[in-house]
């Protein structure tokens, strides 16, 4: 059991090489596989008897064949033996681990040789990405733009609303307001003539224009007046709020006007 | 095809018309108060009724989502009409690394650089940047908590399958537990 590992190593590396060779480490890792375990904790148990089930196998095969797969077995077991019995041997560890190394790297490299194998495949697939051309989404958030439909009736009845609006906004006639509103009883234009009329007979108080007035709306009339003939300058006010004189300033009541 | 079938198919059309982007079928089942089933029967007329009859636009699917699509014969014409140039092709190690993350999802950048044997730093960041991949986690309790990675829709759309079950099998992964790397059909593809 000299330089096993050499053997080892030459057969990780022989199988890189792609030969039509099923050695050993083929076989941990077929074995491997069908058993669903992690490289780290090989059951050597159950490799064992797997391993003698596929020899019974191969015994029609090459001896010098099966004579390696034996050492090789041999091997593995005498490596996880001194591990498990020894955890200080670092030599079994250093071993195994390189073994373990081996293991995950062939198990790299075969997975990239499938990946260097389907991505052939996927250039072509990938066409398909390359040749097609999407549409972006209906901008289901309405923008500023109006995007609805509408019938043409709608105008017709839009349109009716304005004019029913329209009626109401015209003034009422002023017959409606007749009974409420009746012609002013006393214009102010007559008392303005009136009050000429007084201050021509010679009236001067304030007061006195307001002695013949009947009603409270006549009274505003001739209080109206009064301000009127002020404002064209027909007439002018003197003295205080209760002794208050009126005179003519000789203006013609014809520049008066309401 | 009856009547309420026609009226159904018409309105999963707007729909996807409208959507633009991938609806999910459970959306659809909802809004046209219509079964799982019945849904998937409609979407797969509809599939091949753009396909028969060589219409311009074609409808895909990503997992449960359903999206229209130009046909993609057409992408010279319409290219040529938009003035649009073709994408760029995915490079070897960009092909490499996106068909190691399909295959072995989710995985770290590190398992990728396993398996490539170089850095892929680069040609990740630049899948992510394609969205072609993206991140779906972090292994927490590992030294550096790397991110994991996996495959998007968009993936799923670009290579034209409709879930990651159509992947084509990787050589060797069959079930007889043979690891062959030329499974026949293209041995020189894997002796390159």
């Amino acid at each position: 059991m000299d330089g096993p590992v050499y053997k080892l190593e030459q057969v990780v590396h022989s199988k890189v090489g792609m030969e039509d060779f099923e050695g050993p480490l083929d076989l941990i890792l077929f074995l491997l596989s069908k058993n669903k375990i992690e490289i780290q904790d090989i059951p050597i148990s159950l490799i064992l008897e797997q391993y003698l089930a596929y020899l019974e196998l191969r015994q029609q095969m090459d001896l010098e064949v099966a004579s390696e797969f034996v050492s090789m077995a041999a091997q593995l077991m005498f490596i996880k033996t001194r591990m498990l019995l020894s955890m200080e041997d670092a030599e079994a560890q250093s071993e195994m681990e390189q073994l373990v190394k081996a293991l995950e790297e062939r198990r790299s490299s075969e997975n990239y040789a499938k990946i260097k194998f389907i991505t052939a495949r996927f250039s072509e697939m990938g066409e398909f990405g390359r040749s097609i051309l999407l549409k972006r989404p209906e901008p289901l958030e309405r923008g500023r733009v109006y995007k609805y439909s509408h019938k043409p009736e709608e105008l017709v009845a839009a349109w009716r609303q304005i004019e029913d609006r329209g009626e109401r906004r015209t003034p009422p006639p002023l017959s409606n307001f007749s009974e409420i509103v009746r012609q002013e009883p006393y214009p102010v234009e007559n008392k303005a003539r009136d009050i000429m009329g007084l201050l021509q007979r010679g009236v001067s108080s304030f007061r006195l224009l307001f002695q013949d007035s009947r009603s409270r709306s006549e009274m505003v009339a001739t209080f109206l007046a009064v301000l009127e003939l002020c404002k064209a300058r027909i007439i002018h006010l003197t003295g205080s709020a209760s002794d208050c004189t009126v005179a003519a300033t000789g203006e013609s009541l014809d520049s008066l006007q309401l | 095809m009856n009547r309420d079938m026609k009226d159904l198919e018409a309105a999963l059309e707007g729909i996807l018309f409208a959507a633009g982007e991938p609806v999910h079928i459970d959306r659809i089942c909802s809004s046209l108060e219509i079964g799982r089933s019945t849904a998937e029967k409609l979407l797969g007329k509809l599939h091949d009724y753009y396909a028969f009859e060589r219409r311009g636009i074609r409808l895909i699917h990503m997992d449960n989502a359903w999206q229209l699509c130009s046909a993609p014969e057409l992408a010279g014409i319409i290219r040529r009409t938009f003035e649009i140039r073709k994408p760029a092709k995915l490079s070897q190690p960009a092909l490499e690394v996106l068909a190691i993350v399909a295959y072995y999802q989710p995985v770290t950048r590190a398992y990728v650089d396993q398996v490539r044997g170089v850095d892929s730093a680069y040609t990740v960041g630049l899948l992510l940047e394609r969205n072609l991949i993206e991140v779906c986690g972090q292994l927490k309790e590992q030294p550096g908590r790397p991110r994991l990675y996996r495959t998007t829709e968009n993936f799923l759309r670009s290579f034209h399958i409709g879930s990651l079950e159509e992947l084509p099998p990787l050589p060797g992964m069959d079930d007889s537990g043979q690891l062959r790397l030329d499974d026949g059909e293209n041995p020189d593809a894997a002796a390159e």
